[in-house]
């Protein structure tokens, strides 16, 4: 027997003869399923799209038929026909997302004072760039247009979705003809100041950090402030140093190459909408979390995946002695680096203090700064 | 399933062709019945139901009994079937 879907439409026939409303469909070759006699007028049975046809071409007459529940391509031709709106809408987004994807709809522009945001879109629209536009634009190509139109001094483009984002930065105006302060380049000591235009409160041994005023462009006449130009001779000393703490012991942690996915969770925005998670079987790990997006134009889907790695923990003794050159080695290079290449240094110090745990290895470097503003 | 009725009449030494338009039927526990070769529905009801097969009847009587699938010439019951037999078996037995 040939085994059907039951999946079709539900049928209920009230009657006097039930067996004969059978055998009527016996004879047409009609195949019906779960026929029960719910009581002795009604016969309930399935039957499927290509045996309800057959069965509507039988005379009926006698029996009253009515449609419990429709099943099979009738079901879905009246889901179409019923939520015909639904549908239209639904082929609609989808035409609107087909054509709205990578392409621009909004003009976000930061960093404008002199200009107005209007004049910068027209620019970019004669560019060729308008609302709705593709997307796939050379960046570069615009930024460079924008600064030769305008005066900004850095133009940074960067697409994201459907928006266009645009930051500028204006020319500063010029500055030199303003009465400015006199400020420190480095942190130093002061050894020697002459001000002979300006108001400073800063004397010798005092300590100032970069950015510090030294000299402010004013003076003060009758209690009242009066700009001047300052100029001034200023000595000092600047201080670079570098350290290095050495451990006699020291735990290392290293990973064997074992790993797992111990947590791995699907978002949609800020929403999780699934995870999956598993025991960890490690006692020593590392924890490293991964993100993929998956897809940023249709829906902001995103992969989390928490891995952990096993590790071990192995005590490791170093000795100083042999470790000394090399660790003053690299200090040097270090606080060398730090030195601007104006500055000449004067002297270098090398202190070793010792602590419970090991050593602390420390460079010190001076040189002397002469500043004649004049 | 017609593989295992050929097997079953060879057996048998039964005459094939005679046998495989004669009516079969296939008890599954109590619970499901095969009936094959029969020729139209004389009853129907939850509790009894009477084929027409091929100079006799078949009778089924039980419980909750349904017609689980039928077209022509092949039908299954479903249900808890009692009592099975050919011709009036069942009354007669009752009136006993």
């Amino acid at each position: 027997m040939k085994k059907i879907r039951n999946s079709g439409t539900i049928l209920v026939c009230e009657g006097t003869n039930i067996s004969k409303l059978l055998n009527r469909c016996l004879e047409l070759d009609i195949t019906l399923q779960n026929a029960i006699r719910k009581d002795a007028k009604t016969l309930e049975f399935s039957i499927d799209d290509s045996n309800l046809k057959k069965f509507n071409t039988l005379d009926l007459k006698g029996y009253d038929v009515k449609v419990k529940n429709i099943g099979g391509k009738q079901r879905f031709k009246n889901l179409l026909i019923t939520r015909c709106g639904l549908l239209i809408g639904l082929i609609i987004s989808l035409i609107a997302i087909f054509f709205i994807n990578n392409r621009m709809l909004n003009i976000q522009i930061s960093g404008l004072s002199k200009y107005n945001e209007d004049e910068v879109i027209n620019e970019i629209n004669e560019f060729g760039l308008g609302y709705f536009s593709k997307m796939d634009i050379n960046t570069a190509e615009l930024e460079s247009h924008l600064t030769n139109k305008f005066t900004f001094s850095f133009v940074s483009i960067i697409t994201k979705g459907n928006t266009l984002i645009v930051n500028v930065k204006e020319e500063i105006s010029d500055v030199t003809e303003k009465y400015l302060p006199i400020t420190a380049d480095y942190n130093m000591v002061i050894t020697s100041i002459n001000v002979y235009a300006g108001y400073s409160k800063i004397k010798v041994g005092d300590v100032i950090y970069k950015g510090d005023t030294i000299v402010y462009p004013y003076e003060i006449i009758n209690e009242e402030k009066v700009s001047v130009v300052p100029m001034a001779e200023i000595n000092g000393d600047v201080f670079f140093s570098s350290r290095h703490t050495f451990r006699k012991e020291e735990t290392r942690v290293e990973r064997t190459g074992n790993s797992t996915i111990l947590n791995s969770s699907i978002y949609l925005g800020k929403n999780k909408i699934f995870e999956v998670s598993k025991d960890n079987p490690f006692s020593s790990f590392e924890v490293e979390e991964v993100e993929d997006l998956v897809s940023y134009y249709f829906l902001p889907i995103k992969i989390k995946k928490t891995i952990i790695y096993e590790t071990t923990e192995a005590k490791v003794s170093n000795n100083f002695d042999e470790m000394k050159d090399k660790i003053i080695e690299d200090l040097k290079k270090d606080v060398y680096n730090k030195v601007p290449e104006n500055l000449k240094v004067d002297s270098e110090e090398i202190q070793i203090s010792s602590t419970n745990y090991g050593n602390i290895v420390t460079i010190y470097l001076k040189s002397s700064v002469y500043l004649n503003y004049k | 399933m017609d593989n295992y009725i050929e097997e079953l009449v060879g057996i048998a030494r039964l005459p094939f062709n005679e046998i495989m338009k004669d009516v079969k039927v296939i008890l599954v526990s109590n619970k499901i019945m095969y009936v094959c070769n029969y020729i139209k529905i004389l009853d129907y009801s939850k509790e009894r139901l009477v084929i027409k097969i091929p100079k006799n009847t078949l009778e089924v009587s039980g419980e909750d009994l349904y017609i689980s699938q039928i077209n022509k010439g092949e039908i299954v019951i479903k249900g808890k079937i009692f009592n099975f037999g050919f011709g009036d078996v069942i009354n007669e037995k009752n009136k006993k």
